[in-house]
């Protein structure tokens, strides 16, 4: 008898196993979204179109066929397109590998911290995302087919992540950093900016400023590459200059860019600036012998027109009213003085000047002599 | 020595024909010459007949006198005069042989050793080092232990175990560094035993070891008297036997089961990496199961999103859920290892083959498992084969098969509660009051951690 109950109370727990619980959904019973996208509406102006974009897993992985499909939903909120969507495929949504969300210009423009929110909140999705606002509209971004693509909508985020590519056009962001950012006080949030012209091409190579919510300013690839350059460390990029009707290009090797705060004499709040970059001179077109001294001559006009270049940038970003680099996090943090010091600093900004001393050093010619 | 303390040989010859009446192989030998006049009896299977004749019959008809063939016997260091009929009997089944000369019985010891050669180890292979392993014969291991290991500090108690079986084992140790408490420990345990046939030192481990239950060995078996002389210097007791081709080494933890004898013979940093490798394959085996049933079931997010597509794939064809399919995989290996230990040499090379082509190819082109599963089996299967000691291995094998379960319910939360447990259940285990789990741990305390496991 108590052999037998034994038993049965074993045959209980094994028969366990044939009882999958509700949560147990095998890998081939989901589909995966891997990116997210969302224009305005153009029919009726309270509605948003969302797009999502599923990879459909091939049985082969040596075919290297990569498949994917999208399905565009309009729709007032997000979770009711999810819901929609969800009656509109045989398998479960998964946004547990979800790595992009493409904010169209027309939406980036309005307002994006309903979406921003939703993508924190979830409890699938990845706070190691990637947000970027999508020219011409997100549908067009993630319609987009690289060739160079292996795995479906992985092009994008290799390109957004640096994984794949490292250039000096991209700027990284997470969306937990812009989540943060939007709420930030004294630190504006920045997205890079995707575009796509034909349908096999991703173009990364601007950056948009945006106020809390709202994209504002987009800077050209140029003031992008300048930007990164003030934003992070040892950025590898190339400068150029023209010297006697020659060209002249640098690779830059380190770069850091360090500022201080100045506020010694109220009313004159300076921002000093203060970049080293080690370089190597890449592309000379004038094919006489450099010595010494005509290194340093071309050392003193990189710098030179940097320092203004970086200047310029520094002033056209201070015009906006926008503080992407956090200087106002910064001046906060090392001027506390019971919450009046954020007032202080909203009053100082508009004003302050700036000044930039760029110091570029040639190390290597580059030539074996 | 009073003759009165001494077995009469009337007596005996009656116990003995009384016990013995229907043993076939008795053998009872009369030596009579001019009036003098004495008997053998022992038993055909267990004695040298050689030495019979040597010793016994050709003397009795060399020496002149009775008295003088008496004192000779006596003179043997094997020759015993029995006290009791029980002694007397017990000799006899032993392969002694009685002599009765006028009214006094002698016991000369003529057992037949079947020694042997001794084999090179076959369960724990190195690759340099000494190849002999332990033979079946009791005397030629003491020997063996005693050649390498040549101090006067090794001791060797004698006992024999077993009611019927009467197995004479060896316990040895250095006095010098063995803990006076564990052997205290160890001699109560032996005496404690009360089956009936003592045959494998595995039976020593099975009886003496609480609680009963476990899952991992904290007795090491061992056939290497390298490994035994290594672990007597450690300070720790080995317990031989008779007729048996292993050693038990105690107090064992975790960590010498996972100890190879070519972890000394290499370079320090060779030894280093191959532990490594040896942990390094614990986790494997017991993790990749329950692993992949936790990413394919639960957490698909935590793998990157090419494999995560690369598993979606190939199991698009698969018609169970991924534990289904994990514990059919596992259990066909297990199928397949058994068989393989258990078929007759000529045959199990048929068992791989079959068992290999139906596995590897068979299964995955007609869609019942996945090809990453085909990968994950082998995997298990191989780093399950490079722990070394084969009772742990064994307890290993068992443990994968309880964190898949535990994957099943509770995916990766599982997984991670599962070690936990696992942590605590080999912490919480003793060999002789000797933390199982001390790898790492400094001693900090000698004393109340003496609950006996």
């Amino acid at each position: 008898m108590k052999d037998l109950k034994r038993w049965l109370v074993w045959l209980m727990c094994c028969s366990f196993l044939f009882v999958s619980g509700c949560d147990f959904r095998d890998i081939d019973l989901r589909l995966f979204v891997v990116s997210i996208g969302i224009d305005v509406s153009e029919k009726n102006p309270d509605m948003n179109r969302f797009t999502f974009k599923m990879a459909i897993p091939s049985g082969d992985p040596k075919i290297g066929d990569k498949k994917s499909f999208l399905i565009t939903q309009e729709s007032t909120s997000i979770a009711e397109a999810i819901r929609e969507v969800k009656s509109k495929v045989d398998k479960e949504l998964d946004f547990g590998h979800c790595k992009g969300v493409m904010y169209g210009e027309a939406y980036a423009r309005r307002n994006i911290s309903k979406i921003q929110d939703w993508t924190v909140r979830r409890r699938d999705m990845q706070l190691l995302m990637y947000p970027a606002v999508a020219i011409p509209s997100a549908e067009a971004v993630l319609k987009t087919d690289p060739p160079t693509e292996r795995i479906a909508g992985n092009a994008i985020f290799l390109a957004l992540s640096e994984d794949g590519t490292e250039s000096p056009f991209i700027t990284r962001t997470y969306s937990f950093d812009l989540s943060r950012r939007m709420l930030e006080e004294g630190e504006d949030p920045v997205m890079p900016v995707v575009e796509t012209t034909t349908d096999k091409i991703l173009n990364i190579e601007r950056v948009a400023l945006m106020d809390k919510d709202k994209v504002k300013v987009i800077l050209t690839p140029d003031e992008t590459r300048l930007f990164n350059l003030l934003d992070r460390r040892n950025l590898s990029t190339n400068f150029g200059t023209i010297m006697d009707g020659k060209l002249l290009e640098v690779n830059t090797d380190r770069t850091r860019a360090r500022y201080k705060i100045v506020t010694d004499k109220p009313g004159e709040e300076t921002i000093d600036f203060n970049i080293r970059i080690t370089a190597i001179l890449e592309e000379k077109e004038d094919p006489t012998q450099l010595n010494q001294k005509g290194l340093h001559k071309i050392e003193e006009q990189f710098s030179k027109e940097l320092s203004q270049a970086v200047k310029n940038l520094l002033e056209r970003i201070q015009k906006t009213g926008l503080d992407p680099l956090g200087f106002g996090l910064r001046y906060g943090g090392t001027h506390w003085n019971n919450k009046t010091e954020m007032d202080e600093w909203d009053a100082m900004y508009p004003h302050a000047k700036f000044n930039v001393s760029v110091k570029v050093k040639i190390k290597s010619t580059g030539y074996k002599r | 020595m009073t003759s009165e303390q001494y077995l009469n040989a009337e007596e005996a010859r009656q116990c003995l024909q009384e016990h013995l009446r229907n043993v076939g192989d008795i053998e009872q030998r009369e030596l009579k010459n001019e009036g003098e006049h004495a008997l053998l009896i022992y038993l055909k299977s267990m004695c040298d007949p050689a030495m019979i004749n040597d010793n016994l019959i050709n003397r009795f008809y060399e020496l002149n006198s009775l008295e003088l063939y008496d004192q000779f016997i006596r003179s043997f260091p094997s020759s015993v005069e029995p006290k009791d009929k029980q002694e007397l009997l017990r000799n006899i089944l032993r392969g002694c042989v009685a002599i009765f000369i006028r009214d006094s019985v002698l016991l000369f010891d003529a057992v037949l050793v079947n020694a042997g050669f001794i084999q090179p180890a076959s369960t724990e292979n190195v690759i340099q080092g000494p190849n002999d392993s332990f033979t079946e014969n009791i005397e030629v291991n003491l020997n063996l232990i005693r050649h390498r290991y040549q101090t006067e500090n090794l001791k060797t108690e004698f006992m024999t175990l077993g009611k019927i079986s009467q197995t004479r084992i060896i316990i040895m140790y250095d006095a010098y560094k063995v803990e006076e408490t564990v052997l205290e420990e160890l001699r109560k345990r032996l005496s404690e035993i009360k089956a009936d046939i003592v045959q494998s030192a595995s039976e020593i481990e099975r009886h003496t070891m609480h609680p009963k239950f476990r899952l991992y060995p904290t007795l090491m078996l061992t056939e290497r008297p390298d490994r035994t002389v290594l672990n007597i210097s450690q300070g720790k007791i080995a317990v031989l036997m008779d007729s048996t081709g292993y050693a038990l080494l105690l107090p064992a933890i975790f960590n010498d089961f996972f100890t190879a004898m070519d972890d000394k013979i290499q370079l320090p940093p060779i030894g280093w990496f191959l532990k490594g490798i040896r942990y390094i394959a614990l986790f494997v085996t017991v993790l990749m199961p329950s692993l992949y049933v936790a990413f394919t079931s639960y957490n698909p997010e935590i793998l990157r999103m090419q494999v995560t597509l690369l598993i979606a794939g190939s199991r698009a064809t698969v018609p169970y859920p991924s534990f289904f399919e994990v514990i059919f995989m596992l259990l066909a290996m297990e199928f397949l290892t058994e068989a393989s230990v258990r078929l007759p040499k000529a045959i199990g090379q048929t068992a791989t083959t079959v068992g290999g082509l139906i596995l590897g190819t068979a299964a995955t082109e007609a869609g019942l498992v996945s090809n990453i599963m085909i990968i994950l089996v082998s995997a298990v299967a191989i780093t399950n084969f490079v722990i070394p000691i084969t009772m742990m291995s064994s307890g290993i094998r068992v443990t994968k098969y309880l964190f898949i379960v535990l994957a099943t319910f509770f995916g990766l939360v599982g997984i991670v509660l599962g070690m936990v447990a696992m942590i605590m259940y080999l912490t919480s285990l003793r060999s002789f009051g000797k933390p199982y789990l001390k790898m790492f741990a400094v001693d900090w305390n000698k004393k109340g951690d003496q609950r006996s496991g």
